[in-house]
């Protein structure tokens, strides 16, 4: 009897193309501004303060001239929040006139109803609106105190705009597993689509991770959650390394990192991509001449990345075909060799790796941009006070709070 | 990810043809094995479906 | 005198005969193994496994028919079969549309 059709195409030779490295990306991250008017514990950019090496409107218009000239699709905007940025909407608006989609990840504290009226006559932005709580308490525990109501309500007015299908992306952690139904709800609530994704021990996430990143048992729960809402709900192919369970959730189920995407930060540094952002994955910087795409093409990361990978110790396990030994920003801020196993590993090799590290030599971020830094210890930063409205000095103009916290 | 149509039942498929394989309807397994090569030459990914954009 | 030969099935659930041309909205890019195909309007993402499937859908607007496209990549009866394929997952998937209404 015929079986159900194939779940992974026979694309291997779709995968030796993508990791041999493209002409351009095909999508990338481009982190507008470092400022933020959150403070959340897991940033993976460590952001808050603006830095003040920040692309100008001008760079950023002449990146975007840059983007259409070599076809690069689709750009996620994210930052800190980019919607600080005072041209961010002159910026958005640039973009889709010259050929770039954007996809911008926001915290919706600049959602309007006016905004979210422009939004939804627009064809080529998709917005994605952060959520790490079904609920204001789990939330706000990660986010800070008032950002759950804010997030509601930039979803409700968008809904009520009429833009449908916007986006919902939770970082998936100890807390939220939970609530994977909750947060599935809510999507279908607005009309959007739920977007869970995978919690990496970057940015500021190196001192939360730990308690943060999901038991053995959340991360089976949530594969096999995924795995039946394959068809609705996305993952940016961020769960790879939970091959090892079965088949592959929907996507290309590989590192991107240097081979298909990138990431451009506020400064105009190339990195392999959003969870990297430390100098051992700098791969160069688009002020130089030669702008974006020669780093794309020619920086010596790159170049490295895009060369067949030993698997090392990984290669003799049954399941390296299926999870490629996982994710190196992963392994590498958790103090792992790159040609090991994932953190996270499926069967087990990873925390038997991590216990096996001499004291914990992890690498810290490259740079912090975090609010508060008035020390380097990592328990002042998981003391941190949580968001207040008023804490908010990097506005530009006053945002509508009249009905946040209607829902 | 594209499909490829479901040929007309009995018809030869694309490619090549296996003289002692009898026809048989092109159930998906059947139609994997012979259009192998056709259907390789479209592949859909996902916007979304590539790890490192968050 | 040139012989009728028939079309490979499944040829004729693409119609090479007809003007076809990249939909407003798809972005082709040229790459090393053939191209990425992107329709900004639908999000659609595809990639073209062929270098001459690339050129072929790439010349489509300069072409009275698909056919004649892809004889100009040079394709024998097995290779047209595979291209009329993908055309037709194209078309289905509105990324290649016909120059003129049917």
């Amino acid at each position: 009897m015929p079986t159900a059709p194939i779940a992974r195409p026979l694309h291997s030779s779709l995968v030796d193309h993508l990791q041999a490295g493209l002409e351009a990306p095909i999508c990338l991250t481009w982190e507008l501004t470092y400022a933020c008017n959150l403070a959340c514990t897991h940033c993976l950019s460590s952001s808050g303060r603006r830095d003040p090496r920040e692309l100008s409107t001008a760079e950023c218009e002449a990146v975007i001239d840059e983007l259409q000239r070599h076809r690069i699709f689709y750009v996620n905007v994210g930052g800190g929040e980019p919607t600080v940025r005072p041209d961010f909407w002159r910026l958005l608006e640039y973009a889709t006139a010259h050929d770039v989609g954007v996809k911008f990840s926001t915290n919706g504290s600049r959602i309007t109803p006016q905004v979210a009226g422009q939004l939804a006559a627009s064809t080529y932005v998709d917005v994605q609106i952060s959520l790490d709580g079904a609920d204001a308490a789990v939330n706000d525990a990660i986010r800070g105190a008032g950002s759950f109501d804010v997030a509601l309500t930039a979803m409700r007015r968008l809904a009520e705009a009429g833009l449908r299908g916007f986006k919902i992306s939770v970082v998936a952690t100890r807390h939220n597993i939970p609530q994977l139904d909750a947060f599935k709800a809510i999507a279908d609530r607005f009309g959007a689509q739920l977007r869970i994704t995978r919690l990496r021990p970057s940015g500021r996430a190196v001192d939360v991770w730990e308690e943060l990143h999901p038991t053995p048992g959340q991360q089976r729960t949530l594969y096999e959650w995924l795995l039946a809402r394959g068809e609705v709900v996305l993952t940016g192919d961020s769960f790879f390394h939970l091959a090892g369970f079965g088949s592959g959730l929907p996507g290309l189920n590989l590192c991107g990192a240097g081979r298909v995407v990138c990431l451009i930060d506020p400064v105009g540094d190339v990195y392999a991509c959003p969870f990297a952002i430390h100098d051992r994955f700098r791969a160069g910087s688009l002020r130089g001449d030669g702008g974006f795409i020669k780093v794309w093409r020619e920086s010596e990361l790159f170049r490295q990345l895009r060369a067949p990978q030993s698997g090392g110790a990984c290669v003799q396990c049954s399941q390296f075909d299926a999870c490629r030994g996982g994710c190196p920003a992963a392994k590498f801020f958790t103090g792992l060799p790159l040609d090991g196993p994932d953190p996270e590993c499926v069967l087990g090799h990873g925390a038997t790796a991590l216990a096996a590290r001499d004291a914990p030599q992890r690498p810290r971020p490259s740079q912090d941009h975090s609010h508060d830094r008035a020390s380097t210890t990592s328990t002042l930063r998981r003391n941190r006070r949580p968001y207040r409205p008023c804490d908010n000095q990097l506005l530009a103009e006053p945002v509508d709070m009249s009905d946040v916290g209607r829902d | 990810m594209e499909h490829v149509e479901t040929q007309r039942e009995g018809a030869s498929p694309v490619g090549e043809k296996a003289d002692d394989e009898p026809s048989v309807p092109l159930t998906p397994s059947t139609r994997d094995a012979d259009l192998v090569e056709s259907e390789l030459l479209i592949e859909e990914i996902s916007i979304d479906g590539m790890c490192g954009v968050y | 005198m040139t012989v009728a030969v028939a079309d490979p099935p499944g040829v004729a659930a693409f119609d090479l005969d007809r003007a076809w041309i990249l939909s407003e909205g798809v972005s082709l890019r040229l790459e090393r193994f053939g191209a990425i195909a992107y329709d900004f309007r639908t999000r659609r993402l595809v990639m073209l496994k062929d270098p001459g499937l690339a050129d072929v859908v790439g010349s489509l607007a300069g072409y009275g028919s698909a056919r004649e496209a892809c004889a100009a990549v040079g394709s024998d009866a097995r290779r047209l079969g595979n291209f009329s394929l993908a055309l037709g997952s194209l078309a289905r998937s509105g990324m290649i549309r016909l120059r003129e209404p049917s």
